[in-house]
């Protein structure tokens, strides 16, 4: 008998129903839903010091959104405040909470910035921010008011971050001509992905020794407004995650400033990320020390290359490479291990359906929880959350939901030289163990 | 001053939960949403599984609570994501078949949790329940948590707790079984109250039933002939219980003075028919010479509460009625419909403090010291205070009786106590 009919206990109206049903179960997850656009932007905005957020929405959603943000490594950033709402606000749809908060936190601690965003209750009631915004600004000139994350249900963590990196350069960056050093801004270094700030500082370590450039911003893991300001002042802008693309186009636009899209991942896509900027900025940079990088790898690789040679031969399947997370993670992770090291690839997913490529498409809950089930022989790295429920080794992860604390910012990266060396080092160890 | 507490309300104006103003306009952290409560006892019931139906914030955050979506014994913890569809049209059946699945994944005893998009969109959730009782093997209770109508975190717990009666089936009744509502079995934070043990002594089954209960004890309770209430949080639960299988209940968990608590214990002798009253004539003594110490020192003394007190208006009755101490103003995290009656009284004794809710804790203690307290009782984020303060009230929860109302007045003593060696400490050095 097939799976389908053990439901039908009656008659065919019934059926249809309970079909109908299933197709609209489509909300059940075990683990954590792709998070929403509101999310994505409170993310972003989350790391931006001397600013502030304040939310329109029922307080408990900032309350734990604070406490994640604590979990991920951000501190004393910028400001997160809430208005709550009860349902006269909602019934009415007053927004005189909206206008006190921003008073009292202009009197508190007057952020040059505050964004506003909306919960999912005043989107549910189709409140205009944009409109309220545009209303008060008037009675508050000294305090920049910014309104993100409007973008309706169907919008997931991805456009959250789109919209945030784009608004924060349209908004508020400002012409100053070019800095008489070299300088570029990273675009994309958000807080929603595993292990950002170990990702950022080895790439601001690789071109400081490259290039002898110095980050202007980093948006927006590590910057103030006034970083933001100044972006215009850039050499290069280095996109980071394909959200931040759209972005670094606004300020080629406005200041006409050349932009490289790659995340850096293993030794030859460091090297070629690094050959690309150099091209860009027309400086060829330090070739010396990309070699010692890249012998510093190497050398250390051939340690363990034996080893990864005889499986192989033998067991090629104990190395192939199941990624799970981000896009350009994946791609990154994926195209070092396959290209430069010659693991074979298993199946791979990324986590938004807007960003699907081919080898690496989008897969949901219940398609994902099937790769983990039957994985017995194998490199698999996704999300911590994933790995310790399929009952795999959490070391491996590579993207969110995390399950711990991370107040230590000091781990090994993934992307750039060091990165590479992460991983060689996290596969030769699993592979053995 | 009068700016900064113009917006406030005296107790006396307050008639529910959602009247009760902010202290300040500006929100953060905030208090607890009572989505976190509920996944937080879901979790914690063994046998209960659950799923919680919200937006990605609620669901994604009650991860932080009910952490994993599997428990110890096969329980599930699943969510529901609506989509923009279901926004608009309802998810009726989008959670109808989320529960199926989980019943046939196993899950027995189902809790359904509605956070703020499914209360907003109005969506029937006693209905849902209704249907799926009829459709399914397991047995499904619905909550409806909305933030926007339970403005903070009580709800979360008294509304899970009245919900698990909706799992319950009559049994036949055991005169010597008794419900204690409130404590968990397994209580560790407070000293069991000696009641409790009198009763056990004199061979009554007592089950404690808590966020650490099983469903299997949960299930078992509708035997006993008395409920014993020990925390706000089981009040509609006992109610609930009486309504639907006609068990008495004495609530002890807002009493505070000697005559209260006698006439409170004089129920639970009437209904059990064993002696009580006459067995805690020395700690009712105890108290009464406890209260009369504590007189001279209190009287007059101004004081306000803060958070993390259970019950801020009966205590505030206690202490003006006891020593005549002036409450200036009120923290109150819940609005309970039988605050009502101290309320009045509290006002028939010429005293109305103002009330609010404190939402901004970093920003609390610079207003709050304007008002100028002798005393305050109840938790505020790591200021340095001038004042006298006790910081911990949160370790009575689950007490009761004369021993707790003893418990409060020495800590209260101790703080005074301790402040006051400080201050002559000061002075000496001075």
């Amino acid at each position: 008998m097939s799976g389908q009919w053990q439901y039908w206990t009656g008659s065919w109206g019934h059926w249809i129903r309970i079909k109908e049903r299933r197709k609209n179960a489509m909300g059940l997850h075990r683990f954590k839903p792709v998070p929403s656009g509101r999310m994505g932007v409170l993310w972003t905005l989350a790391t931006i010091r001397d600013a502030a957020v304040i939310e329109f929405g029922c307080m408990g959603h900032m309350l734990y959104a604070g406490t994640s943000l604590k979990r991920i490594g951000i501190q004393d950033a910028c400001r997160l405040y809430s208005t709550h709402l009860n349902e006269s606000d909602i019934s009415m749809g007053d927004t005189s909470r909206l206008e006190k908060v921003i008073e009292t936190v202009i009197k508190e601690i007057n952020p040059r910035v505050i964004f506003l965003t909306p919960s999912a209750v005043p989107e549910v009631i189709g409140i205009d921010l944009h409109g309220f915004c545009r209303q008060v600004q008037a009675r508050f000139p000294d305090n920049r008011l910014i309104v993100l994350g409007s973008g309706g249900f169907d919008k997931q963590l991805h456009d959250g971050v789109r919209e945030t990196l784009t608004t924060l350069v349209k908004e508020l960056t400002g012409s100053a001509g070019l800095t008489p050093n070299r300088t570029y801004n990273l675009i994309g270094s958000c807080a929603d992905l595993f292990r950002f700030q170990e990702d950022k500082e080895e790439l601001v370590r690789l071109l400081r020794e490259t290039f002898q450039m110095e980050p202007l911003c980093i948006l927006s893991s590590d910057t103030e407004i006034a970083g933001i300001e100044q972006m215009g002042s850039a050499h290069i802008n280095l996109v980071i995650r394909r959200e931040g693309k759209e972005a670094a186009r606004e300020l080629y636009k406005r200041f006409g400033t050349p932009y490289v899209c790659g995340r850096p991942y293993g030794v030859k896509g460091t090297t070629a990320w690094l050959e690309e900027i150099a091209e860009v900025i027309g400086y060829e940079g330090s070739r010396e020390f990309i070699r010692k990088e890249e012998q510093f790898v190497w050398s250390r690789y051939r340690t363990v290359s034996p080893n990864f040679q005889r499986l192989l031969r033998s067991e090629p399947e104990n190395l192939a490479l199941s990624l799970g997370g981000h896009i350009d993670v994946v791609k990154g992770i994926l195209e070092f291990g396959c290209t430069e090291l010659s693991f074979p690839q298993a199946r791979c997913w990324c986590d938004s359906p807007a960003m699907e490529e081919e080898g690496i498409p989008y897969l949901k809950e219940e398609e994902w929880i099937e790769i983990i089930e039957g994985h017995d022989k194998g490199l698999l790295m996704c999300s911590a959350e994933a790995l310790e429920w399929g009952g795999k080794k959490t070391e491996l992860q590579i993207s969110n939901p995390d399950l711990k604390w991370r107040l230590y910012p000091f781990e090994p990266p993934f992307v750039g030289y060091r990165g590479a060396l992460n991983l060689i080092n996290l596969w030769i160890n699993s592979c053995e163990a | 001053m009068k700016d900064a507490f113009g917006h406030l309300k005296p107790l006396s104006e307050i008639r529910n939960n959602a009247g009760i103003p902010f202290l300040t306009p500006d929100v953060a952290p905030g208090t607890h949403c009572p989505m976190r409560m509920a996944s937080v006892i879901c979790e914690e019931i063994e046998g209960l599984s659950s799923l919680l139906v919200g937006m990605p914030e609620c669901t994604t955050y009650s991860r932080m609570f009910s952490q994993s979506a599997q428990g110890r014994k096969g329980e599930l913890h699943w969510l529901y994501v609506l989509d923009s569809r279901e926004i608009v049209f309802g998810c009726r059946d989008g959670v109808i078949e989320a529960v199926r699945k989980m019943e046939e994944k196993g899950a027995k005893d189902i809790l359904v949790i509605g956070t703020c998009i499914p209360d907003l969109i109005g969506e029937d959730f006693e209905s849902i329940a209704y249907e799926l009782e009829a459709e399914t093997n397991s047995k499904t209770a619905c909550i409806l948590l909305g933030q926007f109508k339970n403005i903070s975190y009580p709800a979360g717990s008294y509304k899970t707790m009245e919900a698990l009666v909706m799992l319950m089936q009559p049994k036949q009744r055991n005169q010597r079984s008794v419900n204690v509502l409130g404590r968990s079995p397994k209580e560790e934070h407070s000293p069991k109250p000696k009641l409790f043990a009198y009763l056990e002594e004199s061979g009554y089954q007592l089950r404690y039933l808590g966020p650490k209960s099983s469903m299997e004890e949960i299930k078992e309770a509708p035997d006993a002939v008395l409920n014993i209430v020990v925390s706000p949080y089981t009040l509609p639960m006992a109610r609930k219980m009486e309504q639907k299988f006609g068990i008495e209940c004495v609530a002890l968990q807002e009493i505070y003075d000697t005559p209260g608590i006698e006439q409170a214990y004089r129920r639970v002798e009437d209904i059990l028919g064993c002696r009580i009253v006459c067995m805690f004539r020395e700690d009712e003594q105890a108290l009464r010479m406890k209260e009369e110490a504590a007189g001279k020192l209190l009287r007059d003394k101004r004081f306000l509460m803060t958070l993390r007190v259970d019950l801020p208006i009966p205590l505030t009755g206690y202490l003006i009625q006891q020593f005549g101490m002036y409450p200036v103003l009120l923290h109150l995290e819940e609005f309970y419909p039988e605050d009502h009656r101290y309320v009045s009284e509290i006002k028939k004794l010429g005293y109305d403090p103002l009330v609010c809710r404190i939402v901004n804790e970093s920003g609390a203690y610079g207003l709050l010291e304007k008002l100028s307290p002798d005393l305050g009782i109840g938790y505020l984020a790591d200021a340095e205070k001038c004042v006298t303060w006790v910081d911990n009230m949160l370790d009575f929860y689950g007490m009761i009786g004369y021993e707790r109302t003893m418990a409060i007045l020495d800590r209260i003593m101790g703080a005074l106590d301790q402040n006051k060696g400080e201050e002559e400490e000061c002075h000496g050095l001075a």
